[in-house]
């Protein structure tokens, strides 16, 4: 099918959008549609936290009180870490995933599941997506903390960030897990790859994955994080390019942030792993890393069959 | 016809025409115009033939700006790293000299050590050489305003046109036209804030003067806004200083909240995405002072830094800042210039400039 054909009104599966009947280019609408979800969620979420911090009176008091600038933020993030994940699922769903399924809606097509491909893959797909991932971890807890080690962060920092992902209890672990991990698996999967990398591979193909993989490292406003945000992300487009569905990328984005959080309720941190596990990280990091190659490497094999039985379905779900 | 700048009156009617109507806009009576071949292809402000333009939407207004921005990227690239590679090299040694002083100053202020002429001397100097580079990338800014703006309306044209055809253009006369614009709206603002706030100052006191600022504000914006298209003007009909600010408030009258709403809307865009490419190069720009401020802060176990060592801290700041300012800069003269061109075309179009026949 020819992705800018003219639609046919009414259609399930057809391009029957204001912004397609209007014969727009689909990368104008890639990139007006991400800057403007990006524009509304990162203000819109910067209102939610400042409401946030108002209302905490805790953070008020210890605030006020005079005592070193590292402890003394330690102790804020520490008292504002449950309103801070409450505003973060609010403005996710609300401002990053209501808006995007809005867009696709308004502009592309009344059926907003096909088009996001929010359609079923298998159980083999999941599972090696997830799995490699998983094996990418320590490759890439190994990079944060080279360029950490390289700009001399002071480890009360870091540990001072780590507030919002830091569980103490079974309950709060499922909290963070929800906010933290499941959360940005289906609504940034669903603007980023169902939205942004979707549109753009309508004109790029599979150059869509390098431009939104580059975008999504980019979108996370944390420049020592650019490099491994990205490779994630070029690994969450490849699955979902060779996939034509957006689960196995939902699956392995919440690995990957479940596996942070779960790494830190267990008491290690990235950081304490590298310097008391001593020679273990850079092995791990040998070992897992040829590992996940594999995993990729089966997926797209496994893809590849699968794909070919989807592309004998109706064209708008190829 | 009568010519008063760039706007002319229909014979018939006495409508306000321009001179790439074909036909009057109210009327709808056939214009001829000395000099210039009637019909397509026909020579309109400069560059021919007249494009084939209509009123757009908003969500043309985007499409036409991404299509536009991808048509001239690879030129308005070479154009912004020409004008700005150097601009940043001497805003990066400017800042830099600045913020050495600073730093030199502190530490003897920390010192208990009352600052010695020579150092108050340095501080002046470089203050002196920051603001003629800061001068210097302005400069940049209205060369590569005007050179992306050419770029856009070629593409609008039908005729692209040379990235050296476009800088050289842009260099030119039409650079000093920029300047002009720049310095006469300039002196507009500050005395349309100043004056107020001194009448009411004067009448009822430092309070009052808050309420002067208000409305002075209000009036800035308004005036922003009608004169917003002054420099597109120069790019893409030539026109002298007075003439595009006139030709601009012209364009703007009959939509200054549509105007004001689609500029803010596309400011805000494009500042988002600039913030997103920023982000990881000011890391990078500022990659020694932050490792400078880090180190300050182990060492001082998350307690206050030590001031001299902050001091110390303070000096590495300078090429950061000139690498970001450069950045910052370059990227608002590839984007701004295209969506203004854009809207700039719109607003023709609504005046009936390219419409033919009724």
């Amino acid at each position: 099918m020819d992705p800018e054909a003219p639609p046919t009104a009414g259609a399930p599966g057809s391009l029957n959008g204001s912004w397609e009947r209007g014969g727009r280019s689909a990368t104008s609408a890639a990139i007006a549609g991400l800057l403007g979800v990006g524009l509304v969620y990162f203000y819109g979420q910067s209102f939610f936290l400042s409401v946030a911090i108002l209302l905490s009176a805790q953070s008020r008091h210890i605030a006020s009180k005079a005592d070193a600038l590292l402890p003394t933020m330690a102790r804020m993030l520490e008292a504002m870490k449950n309103p801070v994940r409450v505003s973060l699922v609010v403005s996710q769903f609300l401002l990053m995933l209501i808006p995007t399924v809005w867009l696709v809606r308004r502009w592309h097509s009344s059926d907003v599941r096909g088009y996001l491909r929010l359609t079923q893959c298998s159980a083999a797909e999941v599972a090696l997506a997830s799995s490699a991932v998983l094996l990418f971890y320590p490759a890439n807890a190994f990079l944060s903390q080279f360029l950490v080690r390289q700009l001399n962060i002071p480890p009360a920092l870091l540990k001072a960030n780590e507030a919002l992902f830091r569980a103490g209890s079974g309950g709060e672990l499922l909290f963070v897990l929800v906010a933290v991990a499941l959360t940005p698996a289906l609504c940034e999967e669903i603007l980023f790859r169902g939205y942004v990398q979707r549109t753009l591979e309508r004109t790029l193909g599979a150059k869509s994955i390098l431009a939104t993989g580059v975008v999504f490292g980019l979108y996370h406003l944390q420049p020592l994080g650019l490099l491994n945000l990205s490779l994630l992300g070029l690994v969450f487009g490849y699955f979902f390019f060779a996939s034509r569905s957006l689960l196995p990328g939902m699956a392995a984005h919440f690995t990957n942030n479940a596996v942070a959080v779960l790494w830190l309720y267990a008491g290690e941190t990235p950081w304490i792993a590298s310097r008391a596990g001593g020679d273990l990280f850079p092995q791990l990091v040998l070992v897992a890393t040829p590992l996940s190659a594999c995993a990729v490497f089966l997926f797209s094999i496994v893809s590849r069959r699968r794909r070919l039985e989807r592309e004998s379905a109706p064209p708008f779900l190829a | 016809m009568d010519a008063i700048g760039n706007e002319f009156v229909c014979p018939t009617c006495g409508a306000d025409v321009v001179r790439s109507n074909v036909t009057c806009p109210k009327c709808g009576n056939p214009l001829e115009w000395e000099g210039v071949e009637a019909g397509p292809g026909a020579d309109h402000g400069g560059i021919s033939p007249a494009p084939d333009v209509r009123p757009m939407g908003l969500g043309d207004i985007f499409d036409r700006t991404f299509r536009m921005f991808s048509a001239v990227f690879t030129r308005s690239i070479l154009i912004s790293l020409i004008l700005f590679l150097p601009a940043s090299i001497v805003l990066m040694f400017g800042a830099g000299q600045f913020y050495r002083s600073i730093g030199t100053l502190l530490q003897t202020t920390v010192a208990s050590e009352t600052p010695g002429p020579e150092e108050t001397l340095a501080l002046l100097v470089s203050l002196g050489v920051f603001a003629i580079s800061f001068a210097l990338a302005f400069l940049a800014v209205i060369i590569g305003e005007i050179a992306v703006t050419i770029l856009v309306t070629g593409e609008f044209h039908g005729s692209p046109v040379a990235w050296k055809e476009a800088l050289a253009r842009a260099a030119g006369v039409r650079m000093l036209r920029g300047i002009g614009i720049m310095l006469l709206q300039g002196l507009a603002y500050v005395a349309i804030i100043a004056i107020p706030a001194a009448l009411f100052g004067v009448a009822g006191g430092v309070l009052m003067v808050i309420p002067g600022l208000m409305i002075s504000s209000v009036a800035v914006i308004f005036l922003l806004i009608r004169w917003t298209f002054s420099l597109t003007a120069v790019g893409c009909e030539d026109l002298g200083v007075t003439a595009s600010m006139h030709r601009s408030w012209l364009l703007v009258r009959s939509g200054w909240w549509r105007v004001l709403g689609i500029i803010l809307l596309m400011g805000l865009l494009v500042g988002f995405a600039t913030m997103l490419i920023t982000t990881p190069i000011s890391l990078i720009a500022f990659w020694d002072f932050y490792r400078e401020y880090f180190k300050a802060l182990g060492a001082a176990g998350g307690g206050t830094p030590d001031p001299a060592q902050m001091a110390k801290v303070m000096s590495t700041m300078g090429p950061g800042l000139g690498i970001s300012m450069g950045i910052n800069l370059m990227i608002s003269t590839l984007t701004r210039p295209v969506y203004a061109t854009v809207l700039y075309f719109d607003l023709r179009a609504r005046r009936g400039e390219f419409v033919r026949g009724s």
